[in-house]
């Protein structure tokens, strides 16, 4: 479960700017701060307006930024967590440090 | 009518299409003619597809003579009887290039209706692309029994116990938990969607409790009872709905995907907008 911070336009944050609501949610377990700040929450019982005109009533949670660049964002974020923990693997088992 | 005004009829006719006002040489007119851009396709209708049809022909399935056609994204008005009005969409497949010569307009017919009696009425169409018929798609997953198994593959269940499933019925999809212990059960699609020209998912339904009701989108068809969604909406309240979920900004292919841990749900359309 992660705290997130919501604006007025129920897009994400990772950090509150004091005018923000919080968020308790697991949907973004696991994911980097870039991925987290490309969606859109939108609490249960809360309406959302899309610019079209389109309401979509919450709780929805979709991405705001081109999902594409969200998911670049976070694959590159698991490679760098995969080499950091094959550096620390090699370190444990006899690397120097 | 003289030879000279018939020339002059014919230098006329060129240049209503070129937008030219200049006159024209004898000469001159077969290379004005070649450079006019006459559309590349055709709209026919006719309750059987054309034997021999050429490429880009659009042909529409009725009984109802076709009096003239309009292409475009809103619904022209009733005035003609067997007016045909083809949707036009965005993106995707179908398409083909409306022109012939060097420029390009690409057209992505999405779907057809047609005045018959004075009122619009949904008619099927294809398309006739690289020797083969294509259908028009709306973006329709699912409809009242109907897996549109072309674009989605067909529907697979998460769960086929006696509990805890779900019932692919001639009219309608319905979640099942018969059992004191429930847990939840999923649909997928089988093949993914390229959603990229959409901006809606919709699905028209009818819930009798509102356990753990979710839709969206997935990267994966294979994780059971609990989708892992990329982009979703969890509905709440009950009695017959049609819900949403934005999905303007999700790019690329996904799965669609239906979970529900309650019973019964019924589930009517599911649709791409």
């Amino acid at each position: 479960m992660k705290t997130i911070y919501i604006d007025s336009e129920f897009r994400c944050h990772v950090t509150d700017d004091g005018t923000m609501t919080a968020v308790e949610t697991s949907f973004f377990d696991g994911k980097c701060d870039a991925f987290i700040e490309g969606y859109r929450f939108v609490p249960e019982g809360k309406t959302w307006t899309r610019s079209d005109g389109a309401t979509f009533t919450g709780e929805m949670i979709a991405p705001w930024k081109d999902y594409a660049e969200l998911d670049s964002a976070q694959r590159e974020y698991e490679r760098e967590r995969l080499a950091d923990a094959e550096n620390a693997l090699a370190i444990l088992y006899g690397g120097a440090l | 009518m003289a030879l000279t005004d018939k020339l002059t009829a014919i230098g006329d006719a060129i240049r209503l299409q070129s937008e030219k006002t200049g006159k024209l040489t004898l000469d001159q007119m077969p290379g004005e003619i070649a450079n006019l851009q006459p559309l590349n396709f055709k709209v026919v209708g006719g309750t059987a597809a054309p034997s021999n049809p050429k490429e880009n022909t659009i042909w529409v399935d009725t009984s109802t003579a076709v009096s003239e056609w309009v292409y475009s994204d809103h619904q022209p008005d009733a005035s003609i009887n067997g007016r045909v009005w083809i949707k036009s969409g965005s993106g995707g497949d179908p398409n083909f290039d409306a022109l012939k010569g060097k420029n390009w307009i690409f057209l992505y017919p999405r779907f057809t209706k047609q005045v018959v009696n004075g009122v619009w009425v949904d008619k099927t169409a294809k398309v006739y692309l690289s020797g083969a018929w294509k259908d028009l798609w709306d973006g329709t997953l699912y409809d009242s029994g109907n897996q549109y198994d072309s674009f989605t593959g067909g529907w697979l269940a998460s769960s086929d116990d006696t509990v805890n499933y779900v019932a692919f019925q001639s009219d309608k999809i319905q979640f099942f938990n018969t059992g004191g212990t429930t847990m939840p059960v999923a649909i997928y699609t089988k093949k993914k969607i390229d959603v990229s020209n959409f901006n809606t998912l919709q699905i028209e339904w009818n819930l009798s409790r509102d356990k753990d009701v979710k839709f969206g989108l997935t990267n994966s068809n294979t994780t059971g009872n609990a989708p892992s969604f990329t982009a979703s909406t969890t509905v709440t309240g009950t009695g017959s709905k049609v819900s949403t979920l934005d999905i303007s900004s999700a790019t690329g292919e996904f799965y669609v995907s239906v979970t529900a841990n309650c019973s019964p749900i019924e589930l009517f359309k599911i649709k791409l907008i």
